[in-house]
Order: C-alpha cells, then structure tokens, then sequence
C-alpha cells in the first residue's frame, strides 16, 4: 500500500510534469535531468549504503529509489527555472524546501526509510545546495546549450 | 563507515581506470569534431547517468550482482568510474553517425559493440574493476544490447530537438 502511495505520486507529478508549459527549452531539461539523477543517486549510496543516515526498510528500496531520484529529479525541473527567473528567490526557496521536506516525512510516515542523525535539518543544507548547484549548472550552459549547440559542424546530421 | 572512502590500496584497478580515461581523452582529442559542443556534452553525460542508474537501481540489497573496486561501499573511485562509460557513448555514436547506419548494418553494428562491450567488461574485471557476484555476461549483454539501442534513440531525440530549435529561431 505505502508503496503504490509513493509509485502513484511519482506517475502523477510526471504527468504534471510534461502537461504544462516549460521554461526550459527540452536540451536543458535532458542535461539538467541527466545530472540531476546521477546526482540523487549518489546520494542514495552515500548516505543508505556507505553513512547509514537513511536506513531503508528492506522490502522499500525499489520505490525509495523511484521516489528520491525520479520524483525529485521532475520537482527539481519545476524548481531550477522559477528559482532563477522568480522574482522572490528566498520564498520559492522555502516552498522549494518545505515540498522536499514533505516528501522526507511521507517517506518516513510510511515507514518506507528511517532517517537518523538529524536528517530533517542536514537535508534542508542538502536540497539547497543541491538546488544552488543545478541553478549553477543551468546558467552555465545556458549558453553551450542553446547558442553554440546550434552551430552547425561539417559531418554532422545536424546540419 | 566514511562517505566515498578512498580505495584501501591503490592498485591495478585504479591504475586500470585511470589509464582508460587517459586512452580515451587522447582518443578524443584526435579524432575530428562530429557534433557541437550541445550535442557532444549531452552523448558524454547520458551513458554515465545511464550505468549510474543502471547500477543503482541493480544493487544490493534488492539484488547484488556485483562491487566495483575494492569494497561493497560507495567509494570515491566507484563515482570517477562513471566518467569512463561516457566517452563509450560518444565513440559509439560517432561511429554510427560516420557510417550512417540503417537495417541490417544496423543490427550487426550493435551487435559488435555488444560483444566490444563483454570484452571491455572482461578486461575490466581482470583488473579486479569489477567483483562479480550473481552477475552474468549473458545478463551484461543484455544490458549492454538495450542500452546501445537506448544511445541510439536519445541521439535521434537531441538531434530533432536541436533541429525543432534550430527551426524556431527563423
């Protein structure tokens, strides 16, 4: 049951996702998505296996692994571009922070992970910095992505 | 236990690593520019997200199938290690978009870097990269067949994307 809970609401933010308009153009989206799954799944393996922070119930870690990476991977899509284009970055920041802090709690609720050591306030450090990073990222290759990506190479099938 | 520990002894697998990387950098930096830079830094990233995900969501305790380098635990060259998949995605495409491959050429094609892959992953674990536990090549070929064809498709994506961009411009 808490499974399908979690499953289901990652099919419905997905759905969510791609239903409404974007305000990044799709390569951003792939790049940012890319990194932004390699980067939660990383977390998943330093603080479950390696730190034992999070001590996932043994029959969850499939939709732990869905919700963490998946889910969050479409939230922070939603995220990056209202943070860097939102006129009040500190309160897109709190509300950023307190869905993040949701899903922490449902995880929790639903007896899916255990958090220890203080999760609630390092994950706060921790999603916004992660939010911080992506942001970087985002301006970054802005450019790369959506000026230089467009110059035709001679060979390519882009051209 | 530590986060991203550092290997318990530097040896013939780091040593392996570091040595592919360097051969593939070279590799690189030799052959002409195919793509633009978009284009090549989204066929760089892809394979690594993939065998990220792949590993991740193919780990213990759901199912151990395997450790990579010294220990079950996440260590910092476990992370590095992604980096060598990348350029394996970007050399696999470039060939494909060389050759302009179709139909059967096709098949046959990933077929032969399905087999370049096992032999890759052999060597590998000759050099104790890998620590096979449940694991199978009949299963790594499987794996590496989808995730070929997977490149293959991701490719087409960007490029109509990039062209549906390129489009809106004008």
């Amino acid at each position: 049951m808490k499974e399908a809970a979690l499953f289901t609401f990652t099919l419905l933010l997905g759905v969510y996702y791609f239903s409404t308009p974007k305000r990044l153009n799709p390569l951003e989206q792939i790049f940012i998505g890319l990194i932004c799954s390699f980067i939660l799944s990383c977390y998943i393996s330093i603080f479950a296996d390696d730190l034992g922070w999070w001590k996932v119930n043994k029959d969850s870690h499939l939709v732990f692994k869905i919700v963490e990476i998946v889910a969050k991977t479409f939230l922070l899509l939603m995220f990056i571009p209202i943070f860097l284009n939102g006129r009040n970055r500190f309160l897109v920041l709190l509300f950023y922070l307190f869905i993040f802090q949701l899903i922490s709690w449902a995880n929790e609720g639903l007896k899916v992970v255990e958090y220890k050591n203080w999760w609630i306030l390092v994950g706060v450090v921790l999603d916004t910095l992660t939010l911080m990073f992506l942001t970087f990222l985002q301006k970054k290759f802005h450019q790369v992505l959506m000026k230089e990506g467009l110059v035709d190479y001679e060979g390519s099938s882009t051209s | 236990m530590k986060a991203l520990p550092l290997p318990k002894s530097f040896d013939e697998n780091e040593w392996f690593f570091i040595l592919t990387v360097l051969g593939m950098l070279f590799l690189y930096r030799i052959i002409p520019k195919r793509f633009s830079t978009s284009t090549t830094l989204l066929l760089l990233i892809f394979p690594a997200t993939i065998s990220r995900l792949t590993d991740k969501f193919l780990s213990a305790p759901d199912k151990d199938l395997y450790d990579v380098f010294d220990s079950p635990a996440f260590e910092l060259f476990d992370l590095f290690a992604y980096t060598m998949y990348a350029p394996f995605g970007y050399f696999f495409i470039y060939l494909y978009d060389y050759w302009k491959l179709k139909g059967l050429r096709l098949v046959a094609y990933i077929m032969v870097w399905g087999v370049f892959s096992i032999g890759f992953e052999w060597i590998s674990h000759q050099f104790h990269v890998f620590k096979y536990k449940d694991f199978t090549f009949s299963l790594a070929f499987s794996i590496y067949i989808s995730s070929h064809i997977l490149t293959i498709l991701y490719y087409h994506l960007i490029i109509s994307l990039t062209s549906s961009l390129k489009m809106s411009k004008f």
